[in-house]
Parts: structure tokens; C-alpha cells; sequence
């Protein structure tokens, strides 16, 4: 019997461990892949810089395209990031939220990750700290004013009159099961705001 | 050798018979003169009694010009208040039903004003340590057993 037990709890096991495996790869597969889109977005727009014309306001992009990179080199994240904030593009690279403006433009920015994958860091940015975010037009670096953590449930996302970037994800960072709370860390433009954001 | 080419040529041109046969074994016919047309025999006075329209006696000038004018259809600006407002309603044509918003992803998914931060909750930290605990618990029975 006891043979038994342990036998379906070694098979049960196996079966769990795999799934996360086979998650975790899918998700590294999906990270490259935003990466080599990115790559040949930055290369295809290096080649139409001198007259692509600017992002219209009202565009929306299709999910999962990659969107631009984020970088916190306070605790060495460098990502792609990508449209939409559902789990097939969670798993490629932190979300852009639909709806809000890109890093750069006038408005809130909100960009959120699991914390198990690429925000499992965020927890160390600290105010102060410097992020850097290049999207399709604008290169600006930020500068983090606000950190705090509220309920899942709690309304946090507002627009905003200036650049603003918000980045999400769950809080704690280090817990077991579905977080129930929420880590909120909220950026000003330092510079490179695109024209359209400093009017 | 020129018998082999005699016979070579009368095969070739038997081959060749089959496809141009149809150029050849076709007969262009001379074109039929064409019939003379009819000689126009009605009298015109029943022509001119068919033709009828330049006879009627407009008795009313201002109800024709004004029926002409609304077979044209030219949509204009209403001169004067629509009164139909006021009247009965009328049914509406049956249309496409509305189509109704889809349900909601648990979450959010698109930025709305005042709303909550998107759900990166994820299980998959929960479910590799249950699968640890798992592997582990059951090699450590298994192991027992063997002892």
C-alpha cells in the first residue's frame, strides 16, 4: 500500500514538475521570439526613421506584437515587452496594458508581469531608481516617485496629464499560490518625452 | 535512302493530316447575301395615329409639374418642421440584434479609469512546489518500502 502511495504521489509529482517545465520553456520560447521581432521591428524602423510617421494616438496594436524594451538596470532587467496583459503574452515578456498610451507619450503607461518571471525583481526597485523604456519612436528615462502595494482589487489605474509610467505585478513577490495584493511602481519622465508628450 | 524519305514524308504528312485537317477539309461558305430589308409598308397615317402622347391636353399644369417633381426623388432639406415626430410611432424594422459585449476576462484586460491593476497572478510557483513535495514524498515512501 505504501509502495502504492508513493508511486502515485512520485507519478503526481513528475506530472506538476513537467507542467512547470513545459511552461517555463514555453515561456523562454515566447521570450525569444518578442526579442526577434523586436529586433527586426528596431531594424526596420532604423531603416524608416527619417520619415516614418509618428504613432497615431488611436492605434491599437495586436497582441503579443512587441512593443519596445524595458530596462531597470538597478536590478538588471532588460526585457521586450509586448501588447496585452493576458497570459499567452505574460508568458513572453511583461504586458503593455491596451488602452493606455506607450512609455513616452502623454498619458499613463501601464506595463505589468508575473512576479514569478520577468518583474521577480521588481520588489528591489527602490524611489529613486532609474528606468529606461525605448519604444518604436521615444527613448526616456524614468525616474521611480512611487512604490506601494495595494489589494488586487483596489482602483488603481488613472490617466494622467503627463508621462507616466506605471509598472504592475503581483505582490508578495515570493509566495506560494495566487498573490492577493498588488506592487504598484509609478515613474516620471526625466527626458527624451516624444513632442507630442511635452505639449 | 529516297524511298526512305518518300515514305518518311507521307508518314509526316499523315501525322500531320490530323491536326490540320480542320484548315484544310473545311469549306468557307460565301456569305449569304444579305435579305433586302422590307420595304416599309405601313401607311404612315396609322404611324401617326398610334402616336398618341402629343395629343393629351394638359388640364392641370401645377399637379403635373409638382408629380414630375416628386418621381425624382432628389432628397432636400425639409422646408418646414417634420410633423412625423409627433405621430405614431412606427415600427421599427427588424434589424441585426445588438450585439452583446462580450463577457469580461476575469481581470484587467484594457485600461479603464479607476480600474484595478491587470491580474498577474499565476499559480505556477504553488504547483512546482506542490510537485516537489510530491516527487519527494513519494520516492521517500518508496524508498522505505524497499527497506
Amino acid at each position: 500500500m505504501r509502495r502504492l502511495i508513493g508511486g502515485v504521489l512520485t507519478a503526481v509529482g513528475a506530472v506538476l514538475l513537467l507542467f512547470v517545465v513545459a511552461t517555463q520553456a514555453t515561456a523562454a520560447l515566447a521570450r525569444d521570439r518578442a526579442r526577434t521581432a523586436w529586433a527586426a521591428e528596431e531594424a526596420r524602423l532604423t531603416v524608416q526613421s527619417a520619415w516614418s510617421p509618428r504613432r497615431d494616438a488611436s492605434q491599437s496594436w495586436a497582441r503579443g506584437a512587441p512593443l519596445g524594451r524595458l530596462v531597470i538596470p538597478g536590478i538588471g532587467l532588460d526585457e521586450v515587452f509586448v501588447e496585452g496583459v493576458e497570459e499567452p503574452q505574460l508568458v513572453a515578456g511583461p504586458g503593455h496594458l491596451p488602452g493606455s498610451v506607450l512609455p513616452g507619450e502623454r498619458g499613463n503607461a501601464i506595463v505589468s508581469a508575473h512576479r514569478d518571471r520577468h518583474f521577480n525583481a521588481l520588489d528591489e526597485v527602490a524611489i529613486g531608481d532609474t528606468i529606461v523604456t525605448q519604444t518604436r519612436h521615444d527613448r526616456v528615462v524614468w525616474r521611480v516617485t512611487e512604490r506601494r502595494v495595494v489589494t488586487a482589487a483596489a482602483p488603481v489605474l488613472r490617466g494622467s496629464t503627463e508621462a507616466q509610467l506605471t509598472l504592475t505585478t503581483c505582490w508578495p513577490v515570493r509566495y506560494l499560490g495566487p498573490a492577493p495584493d498588488r506592487l504598484i511602481i509609478t515613474a516620471v519622465a526625466v527626458s527624451g518625452l516624444s513632442q507630442t508628450a511635452m505639449k | 535512302m529516297r524511298m526512305t524519305m518518300v515514305v518518311s514524308a507521307a508518314a509526316l504528312l499523315t501525322l500531320c493530316s490530323f491536326e490540320a485537317s480542320a484548315q484544310f477539309t473545311g469549306v468557307v461558305a460565301a456569305p449569304r447575301p444579305k435579305a433586302a430589308p422590307a420595304a416599309d409598308t405601313t401607311p404612315k397615317t396609322v404611324v401617326e395615329a398610334r402616336d398618341s402622347v402629343a395629343r393629351i391636353n394638359l388640364t392641370n399644369m401645377k399637379d403635373w409639374v409638382d408629380s414630375a417633381a416628386s418621381s425624382l426623388a432628389v432628397p432636400a432639406a425639409p422646408a418646414v418642421r417634420d410633423t412625423m415626430a409627433a405621430a405614431a410611432p412606427v415600427a421599427a424594422a427588424p434589424t441585426m440584434p445588438a450585439p452583446t459585449p462580450a463577457k469580461a476576462p476575469s481581470g484587467t484586460t484594457e485600461f479603464r479609469e479607476g480600474a484595478a491593476a491587470p491580474n498577474t497572478a499565476t499559480p505556477v510557483p504553488l504547483l512546482a512546489a506542490l510537485g516537489l513535495a510530491s516527487l519527494v514524498a513519494g520516492l521517500w515512501l518508496m524508498r522505505r518500502r524497499r527497506a
